[in-house]
């Protein structure tokens, strides 16, 4: 099962699996974000590269609105899978 | 002074631009729409000048083959021509695939036109100083149609050439699809000449679909290999990485080499593995920004991790390289991306 949404301080948690199923929610609920906004992997099972295509699509149009996204509790191999892709350019990482 | 006088001094300039400005803009808008941003303008400009050097070599070939045939020359354009222009526009491009410096259909098609260009301008320029025909419609139709289907023919013999390639069809067999296709399709141009504002409407309307569509099917493509072989590089750095390496099919495999492989290659195989993982990660990720706009250059270790990689490939051996064939990524690909890396590295 995979889930997006706001916790209280405003930081945006993603639980389970981001993969082609549920890529539609994913992309859905980051169209409708704004400005900076926080992303929490810490409970993410896995991403697939349709997941990171997401992302990225949405870090341009928030980085063209001056905005951007802060991806926080990124488990080791995600991490190090990021920045071999060369994403630490894009992205800040926390 | 009547206006006849004022346009006078700019019909030279209007020929000019007539001859040669068509196919460059045809050329730009297919290097505009090249999403991924596969091929650098350097690379336009060699593949020009690669539809240059095919232009005066057609030159020469047609200027000693007409008298031999004894034909007139409209024959001789129908017939003889098109076989051997559409040979040495197609000669760099056969290059161009078989030493894997295409990866899809986008960047075979756009080499591709931009050889047929390069040939176009070259061919052009030598009328504009030949040929001094007042009419501007000899200039439109050498401009929006022979210049534009010299850009298209290459470009068709490029895609189907590639697209052979990556069918696995032996060398030979490639051109049996790709050539044939272009000379038929430089021939019919020409032999529609008979009405050419016709034959270059024609053109003008067919030629962009054609064009985008082979550009649409091979992003297409693109994106597809982007995903499967982005998750499958993760995976297989996630064995490696959490040592769980030989309860996969690739450890055993590995292990199945018995002695046929020493221990210490074994190791460097499992290295050479990781690395190639890692370097595709970083160009499949360059990919994915780019898509998206963000023109980034890949991570600075890339270089080294290159040449690391051409390290370990000595050091594994021919046995240990086809010991690990079964369990590699598709090679085309795998060395264009490569290629790919190298490129945006050192850039």
């Amino acid at each position: 099962m995979f889930d997006i949404r706001r916790d209280a301080d405003d930081t945006i948690i993603l639980t389970g699996r981001l993969d082609a199923v549920s890529a539609p929610t994913a992309r859905d609920f980051l169209a409708r974000v704004d400005g900076d906004a926080r992303l929490d992997f810490s409970s993410l099972d896995y991403i697939a590269s349709i997941g990171l295509g997401i992302l990225v699509a949405a870090q341009r149009r928030l980085v063209d609105a001056g905005g951007g996204l802060v991806l926080t509790g990124l488990g080791p191999h995600l991490r190090e899978v990021l920045i071999l892709a060369g994403f630490e350019a894009i992205f800040e990482f926390e | 002074m009547s206006s006849n006088d004022a346009v006078t001094p700019l019909l030279p300039v209007l020929r000019v631009l007539l001859a040669l400005a068509p196919v460059q803009i045809f050329l730009l808008v297919l290097m505009a729409v090249d999403t991924f941003k596969l091929v650098r303008p350097r690379r336009v400009f060699v593949a020009l000048a690669a539809g240059v050097a095919a232009a005066v070599l057609s030159f020469a070939a047609n200027n000693a083959l007409l008298p031999l045939t004894g034909w007139p020359l409209l024959t001789f354009a129908l017939v003889v021509a098109p076989v051997v222009e559409e040979t040495a526009k197609g000669l760099y491009c056969d290059w161009l695939v078989r030493s894997r410096r295409t990866g899809f259909l986008v960047d075979a098609t756009l080499l591709g036109f931009a050889v047929g260009a390069g040939f176009g301008t070259a061919e052009n320029i030598y009328y504009l100083r030949e040929f001094e025909d007042p009419t501007m419609t000899t200039w439109a139709i050498r401009g929006l149609g022979t210049a534009v289907m010299h850009g298209g023919a290459t470009a068709l013999f490029a895609a189907l050439r590639h697209l052979a390639a990556v069918l696995g069809r032996p060398g030979w067999r490639t051109w049996s699809w790709a050539w044939p296709a272009a000379v038929c399709f430089h021939a019919l141009f020409n032999r529609s000449m008979t009405h050419p504002v016709a034959a270059t409407a024609v053109l003008l309307v067919l030629l962009p679909l054609l064009l985008l569509g082979i550009h649409r099917r091979g992003e297409r493509n693109l994106r597809a290999w982007l995903g499967r072989g982005f998750d499958r590089d993760r995976r297989l750095l996630e064995l490696i990485r959490e040592g769980r390496v030989l309860d996969s099919p690739l450890g055993r495999h590995l292990l199945s080499l018995g002695e046929t492989v020493p221990p210490e290659a074994r190791a460097d195989m499992l290295c050479l593995l990781r690395l190639e993982a890692e370097l595709s990660l970083a160009a499949k990720g360059m990919l994915l920004l780019r898509e998206n706009g963000f023109a980034t250059a890949p991570p600075a270790e890339v270089k080294e991790k290159l040449a690391e990689l051409a390290w370990l490939e000595k050091s594994v051996g021919r046995a240990g390289r086809l010991a690990l064939g079964e369990v590699r990524p598709r090679r085309g690909r795998d060395l264009w991306q490569r290629r790919l890396l190298a490129q945006e590295a050192t850039d």
